[in-house]
């Protein structure tokens, strides 16, 4: 190809990188004009367009190979860590070829200390001599003043990268581990310490001898008793592999190598860590290394865990690699080898191994079935844990109590740090996570009561999500967290605007957390179809269905939820609960349709309902089942005269009255079942009077009555129970307006409106309520109706007074857009009857 | 010495080819103590930042007082050339060291982080690139600015004097060419 080809190909490249597959063709064919040659090249560099995305986009790589370090000179970059980098090297003098590792610490250390404190060291650190441990041959400092250190070459995989890949059983192991145990024993006993023991730093060459890197090093970088090199430790080290006394920055001794050993050994034998640290904020760090008890061995190995987005630790991964099946393993890990790793990993360094040479020991007893040393904590030794651990709870929950937002603070950043640790101590976070709910809940119930207190109420809520937030976004893997999370979404919901309950009007808010909630729960259905999760998640439903925004919306999630429950009915034949079950989300998708405006379909849901409840009630028999079957009668009742058809209406009504009437005469004291007698009756009387039949109706009403005042007499503050009374009387001033006894008629509106509006018409002026319009119009009415029959015109007049009055109502309402269309026909009746101005 | 520097700037951009030979151990000097003073000081998983390297090295070797738009784009294209002679000498004699020794895994590190770039051949990288400035001058100088100098678009188009679009263009289709280019001298 010559220059002037590759300006046809470059252009060609890209304007076909701008075309849909189907043009691009054609495009090809007419720019290389039947040029098979040309075509061939724009096709292959098309392809290579898609892969080099990404390339030449980073930096170049950089030129430190050939830089040399005294008699060593750097060939290439093995690697980089925390600590700085490693370089393979040669020695450069030709007198021999040795290569070597050089490690070149990063700027940013203390250099002028570590080097002072390397020539001290030095010569015990190149007098160890052991096949186990990586020699140290040298050090110095570059040109540019970094300290570096000349190594042993050692060329192999980390310890538990060696053993998974061969597989390596449960035993051999242990005996791997041991020669590990031995080498830490040779320098514990030169009085060398290494500090940052973990897999990565002992490496298994293709022979199989286990060798430790970095003996000492750690120590020239962190002298004693300074707190100020732990926060560089934890900055620079893999923590995870840290002892207690070590992130609390305590002089270490050759205990905290026995701790590394028993992390290494922990994860040895199970693939899992005691703790998997997510932070690297010293004291989040601090706190679950010093205060939460690993799980035992045996019990891990069952667990799954998401160490990385593309890494999973399962049971099938852990056994697979170790002994085949989980039970064996689990078999081979409880008892003795429990014991022996949780006694390594003690918090208390006097309660640990007193020395690697006694770990190994112990190691050795149980491969020869001899008792070993290690015992499980006694039980007064773990209550006294516990009694420790609760204090702290105790101690939060007090906070909390005295300070609403300081204690809350406290409860979330607990969980926080829990959180960092969640499937290690899951106990822990449990306590936690109640902790933080309880007082959500039984707070803002408390706080709640206080007025004013919406701004601490919000407070609370808003800090609950914050924390569930930050737990969701973690904590994918563990199916039961997930579920538990659901649920502490779904208060939060009900705090922020579940009707009913007192809540915090943030409807849009509610809505958000039950979505979060039933996001949660669908995952965690896909992913194990349970029971539970089922019934969890048709609640949930039944929530958003309530506080939807949009009729729509609600009516896919009542639909959702009914879905689930007849699937959870129909895995159950038979099961009275689960009748119970459909029954109430049947219910709430029939209230959907109401809204939606379409009674027939809500019509022939509440039919399907009233089967659920019969079947629910045939089994349990129970005074609640036996309401809700009346409940159903009740909606059947009220949807059927709603349509006109009376007869059914009232039949169904009547079973419904029937039912009410025996639950009163069996339970006197609950006042639940005359409230929803109450209701019965009352629909009764509705429908009698749509039917004409005016005293029958007015009899079921004159039976309401009494319930209705018994309820608003008992709580003055009730305003359902006043509205309720209210309405009772202003059906029977109507019905006496049917019947022409228009003072009978006018008193009882009277009553029904001292009772709702007790500072009488003045209160009115400024009224914006939809049910005052109403009953202003309910004057106007039985007066209008008195007019038609005696054409009296002082009745017209007055009529004509009611309905202005109304009328003002109805036009502020307009004003202030809180006039819902259904009044549209009442508004236009009132209007009719007002003089033409 | 920045007065040097900028003095044969303004000579070679006149035309004087001399003043190159002379500038370019001054330049690359720098450059190369630069490289070793950053790529000790660089925290992990980054690796030498050629456009600070590049930047740094123009403040120190060009004297501010007299420095022209001109200066600045010559400047960065000398510079751009050196560092990709500096990282191809020393891939070069990477290569011949490796050659000696087998290619075993070497663990370190649990969190060391070995950066897919340095797989890159730098060597075929700039065997490509020569094959690429014969068909195309302006791309060869392209992928030099935006690779070996760390420019960005709108810094390569400034320097070369033609628009952010044609370079975007250009870088686009010679990544193409030369990542074919390596692919196909990765098969034996």
């Amino acid at each position: 190809m010559n220059a002037a080809d590759w300006q046809i190909v470059k252009e060609a490249l890209d304007t076909a990188s701008r075309l849909e597959p189907d043009e691009k063709a054609a495009y090809l064919d007419r720019i290389c004009q039947g040029r098979a040659d040309l075509r061939a090249e724009i096709q292959s560099l098309l392809s290579a367009q898609e892969e080099s995305e990404d390339f030449l986009e980073g930096p170049p790589p950089e030129p430190v190979i050939g830089v040399k370090l005294g008699a060593y000179r750097i060939t290439a970059l093995i690697g980089e860590g925390g600590m700085g980098s490693v370089y393979r090297a040669v020695r450069d003098d030709n007198s021999y070829t040795q290569e070597v590792a050089v490690k070149v610490l990063k700027r940013g250390m203390d250099t002028a200390a570590v080097v002072s404190r390397f020539r001290a060291e030095r010569q015990i650190l190149a007098s160890m001599e052991h096949p186990n441990i990586g020699r140290l041959f040298d050090g110095g400092t570059t040109p540019d003043g970094l300290p570096y250190f000349v190594m042993e070459l050692i060329e192999g995989a980390s310890l538990t990268e060696f053993c998974d890949r061969n597989r390596f059983s449960i035993v051999e192991r242990l005996k791997l581990f041991r020669k590990v145990c031995d080498a830490v024993d040779y320098a514990h006993r030169r009085l060398v310490v290494h500090r940052d023991l973990k897999p990565s730093n002992i490496l298994v060459t293709a022979a199989g001898e286990p060798k430790l890197l970095d003996f000492g090093i750690a120590k020239l970088m962190s002298p004693d008793g300074a707190l100020q090199p732990t926060m560089t430790f934890v900055k620079m080290m893999t923590p995870e592999y840290a002892s207690p006394e070590q992130v609390r920055g305590e002089p270490v001794a050759t205990s905290t190598d026995i701790y590394s050993l028993g992390v290494i050994l922990y994860e040895l034998l199970t693939g899992h860590r005691p703790y998997r640290l997510t932070s690297r904020l010293l004291h989040e760090a601090a706190m679950v290394i010093c205060q939460v008890e690993p799980e035992k061995p045996s019990s891990v190995v069952r667990r799954t865990e998401e160490v990385a987005p593309d890494l999973r630790i399962t049971p099938d991964s852990v056994a697979s690699v170790r002994e085949g099946k989980l039970e064996r393993l689990q078999r081979r890990l409880s008892g003795d080898l429990d014991n022996i790793v949780l006694k390594a990993l003690r918090k208390d360094a006097q309660r640990r191994y007193s020395s690697a040479a006694e770990l190994s020991e112990d190691i050795w007893r149980y491969l020869h079935q001899l008792p070993v040393r290690a015992r499980p904590d006694s039980f007064p030794y773990r209550a006294a844990k516990f009694a420790s651990r609760n204090r702290l709870s105790l101690a939060a929950a007090a906070l909390a109590v005295a300070g609403l937002v300081g204690g809350l603070a406290f409860a979330v950043r607990e969980a926080r740090i829990a959180q960092a640790e969640r499937q290690r101590a899951e106990r822990r976070f449990n306590d936690v996570r109640k902790l933080a709910n309880s007082f959500l809940f039984e707070f803002h119930d408390e706080v709640a009561k206080l007025s004013g207190s919406m701004t601490a109420r919000e407070l609370v809520v808003r800090k609950a999500l914050q924390y569930l937030d930050s737990l969701a976004s973690e904590s994918s893997g563990d199916l039961e967290l997930q579920r538990e999370l659901a649920k502490a979404y779904q208060r939060v919901g009900d705090v922020q605007g579940l009707a009913g309950e007192a809540n915090l009007g943030d409807t849009a808010g509610a809505l958000k957390s039950y979505q979060k909630a039933g996001g949660i729960l669908e995952d965690v259905l896909r992913r194990a179809p349970g029971k539970e999760t089922k019934m969890e998640l048709a609640t949930i439903y039944d929530r958003l269905a309530t506080v939807n925004a949009g009729p729509d919306r609600g009516f896919g999630y009542a639909q959702r939820s009914v879905d689930i429950r007849r699937e959870l009915a129909a895995e159950a034949p038979g099961d009275p609960k689960s009748h119970a079950s459909l029954g109430s989300g049947l219910w709430a998708l029939a209230q959907q349709y109401v809204q939606k405006g379409d009674i027939r379909k809500a019509l022939e849901i509440r039919l399907a309902m009233v089967r659920e409840m019969e079947l629910a009630a045939e089994g349990l028999k129970t005074p609640r089942s036996r309401r809700n079957v009346a409940l159903a009668y009740k909606s059947v009742g009220a949807t059927e005269s709603k349509l006109g058809n009376f007869q059914n209406a009232l039949q169904y009504l009547r079973r419904a009255v029937a039912i009410d009437e025996q639950l009163v005469r069996e339970y006197p004291d609950d006042v639940l079942h005359r409230m929803d007698l109450s209701f019965g009756l009352s629909d009764t009387g509705y429908t009698l009077r749509r039917m004409g039949k005016l005293e029958e109706a007015l009899q079921y009403y004159r039976r309401v009555l009494p319930i209705r005042r018994e309820m608003a007499e008992a709580d003055p503050k009730d305003h359902r129970a006043q509205r309720a009374h209210s309405t009772t009387w202003a059906r029977i001033g109507g019905i006496l307006g049917d019947l022409g006894r228009t003072s009978e008629a006018l008193e009882a509106l009277r009553q029904a409106f001292r009772i709702r509006w007790p500072g009488g018409l003045a209160a009115l002026d400024r009224a914006e309520d939809v049910e005052v319009a109403e009953v202003l119009a309910d004057f106007g009415d039985i007066l209008f109706q008195d007019y038609e029959r005696t054409r009296n015109a002082a009745s017209l007049r007055q009529a004509r007074v009611w309905y202005q009055r109304s009328d003002s109502v109805f036009r502020r309402l307009e004003a202030t857009g809180g006039l819902s269309a259904v009044y549209a026909e009442r508004v236009r009746l009132v209007r009719d009857r007002l003089p033409r101005s | 010495m920045a007065e040097d520097v900028t003095q044969l700037l303004a000579r070679w951009s006149g035309g004087d080819k001399e003043a190159l030979d002379q500038l370019m151990p001054l330049v690359y000097g720098e450059l190369r103590r630069l490289a070793n003073y950053h790529l000790m000081r660089e925290k992990p998983g980054h690796t030498l930042q050629s456009t600070a390297l590049v930047h740094e090295a123009f403040l120190r070797l060009i004297d501010q007082r007299n420095v022209q738009w001109q200066n600045r784009a010559h400047f960065f294209g000398v510079a751009a050339q050196m560092i990709r002679r500096i990282l191809v000498d020393h891939a070069r004699a990477h290569q011949t060291a490796k050659r000696g020794g087998g290619a075993a895994t070497v663990a370190i590190d649990d969190a060391l982080q070995i950066s897919k770039k340095r797989d890159l051949d730098v060597v075929a990288l700039d065997d490509a690139l020569n094959s690429l400035a014969t068909l195309d001058p302006q791309q060869g100088r392209i992928v030099e600015l935006r690779f070996f100098a760390g420019l960005t678009i709108e810094e390569t188009a400034e320097v070369i004097g033609i628009s952010p679009a044609t370079v975007k263009r250009d870088w686009n289709t010679a990544k193409a060419w030369l990542y074919r280019e390596l692919s196909r001298s990765d098969q034996p």
